[in-house]
């Protein structure tokens, strides 16, 4: 897969993860600290999360064939690897209360939720994806009647 | 191998004649090169020789270096590399979605997407062939008309 293509599904699933950590932070701090006020820097919280969960999806995925089985295997893989450097920022951030377990389960869920609702969200756009080139399909083959 | 060509009046029906010694695998490449350029490819199936029009070819797989075709019911194999194949075959509609398999775009009868960037295509024979997320790109620029 061309660069120009690998970057632009890393920019979408940026984007993807953004609307998706900003809703998670939202829940996760309504049920666990809804007293607490931020200032302007919390609106780049999800921006950095986002990153972080791009690296290993967009990046560690190279082109080559791989069965069903494997894919969803790299999938788990890339779920955990998402999920060790997200607690990871989570118990060296000063402001997260991470001594409260309830709190560090609610992000581990929340991940494993928004890295589910990622893949549903992409699959989505390969949906749409297909339905063009069924009408492309369409065209080809009435250009092309044997 | 000597090659000699000659012109003959457009009245006289043309002949390719191959003169050799034993029937080698460089010849029986000339021949399927030929044949293909007919629309034919020269196929063997259970030890015996057939001739498939293009046509009627579904996709084309390449398994522990041999090289089968499929048309709506039936595999043959053929006497040819990939590479090979996919050369004799450009400017038709045959298409390479992954790296083993060349898919004739006009038995698709749909396409679906089958999870991480791949899609599914589905023949109108019912079976079903994935297209890996690398040649996704070169498929939709082929259907759109683009040259792959």
């Amino acid at each position: 897969m061309r660069i120009k293509e690998k970057l632009g599904e890393a920019f979408r699933l940026y984007f993807i993860l953004v609307t998706l950590i900003t809703v998670l932070l939202m829940v996760l701090g309504l049920l666990f600290d809804s007293d607490r006020t931020f200032g302007y820097e919390a609106f780049v919280s999800p921006l950095i999360y986002a990153a972080v969960g791009v690296i290993p999806v967009s990046f560690f995925n190279p082109d080559k064939e791989i069965s069903m089985k494997k894919l969803v295997i790299r999938r788990i893989i890339q779920e955990l690897s998402v999920e060790a450097l997200i607690l990871l920022i989570v118990f060296n951030a000063p402001n997260i209360p991470s001594e409260r377990i309830e709190v560090v389960i609610g992000i581990a869920v929340g991940v494993l939720v928004v890295f589910i609702l990622a893949i549903a969200v992409e699959y989505i756009f390969e949906l749409t994806q297909a339905k063009e080139m069924n009408g492309y399909l369409e065209e080809y083959r009435n250009r092309n009647k044997e | 191998m000597e090659i000699s060509v000659k012109k003959i009046p457009a009245e006289e029906p043309e002949v390719l004649e191959i003169r050799c010694h034993k029937l080698t695998d460089d010849v029986t490449e000339i021949i399927s090169f030929v044949k293909s350029r007919q629309g034919r490819l020269s196929t063997e199936c259970d030890g015996r020789k057939r001739e498939i029009p293009i046509v009627d070819v579904y996709y084309a797989e390449s398994v522990d270096n041999r090289l089968f075709i499929y048309t709506a019911k039936e595999s043959y194999e053929v006497r040819l590399r990939l590479y090979e194949l996919e050369e004799m075959l450009r400017g038709r509609t045959f298409l390479r979605v992954q790296k083993g398999v060349l898919l004739n775009l006009m038995k698709i009868r749909s396409i679906r997407p089958a999870l991480g960037g791949r899609y599914t295509a589905l023949l109108r024979n019912e079976e079903e062939v994935v297209i890996s997320r690398k040649y996704v790109a070169d498929l939709k620029k082929a259907l759109k008309g683009g040259e792959s």
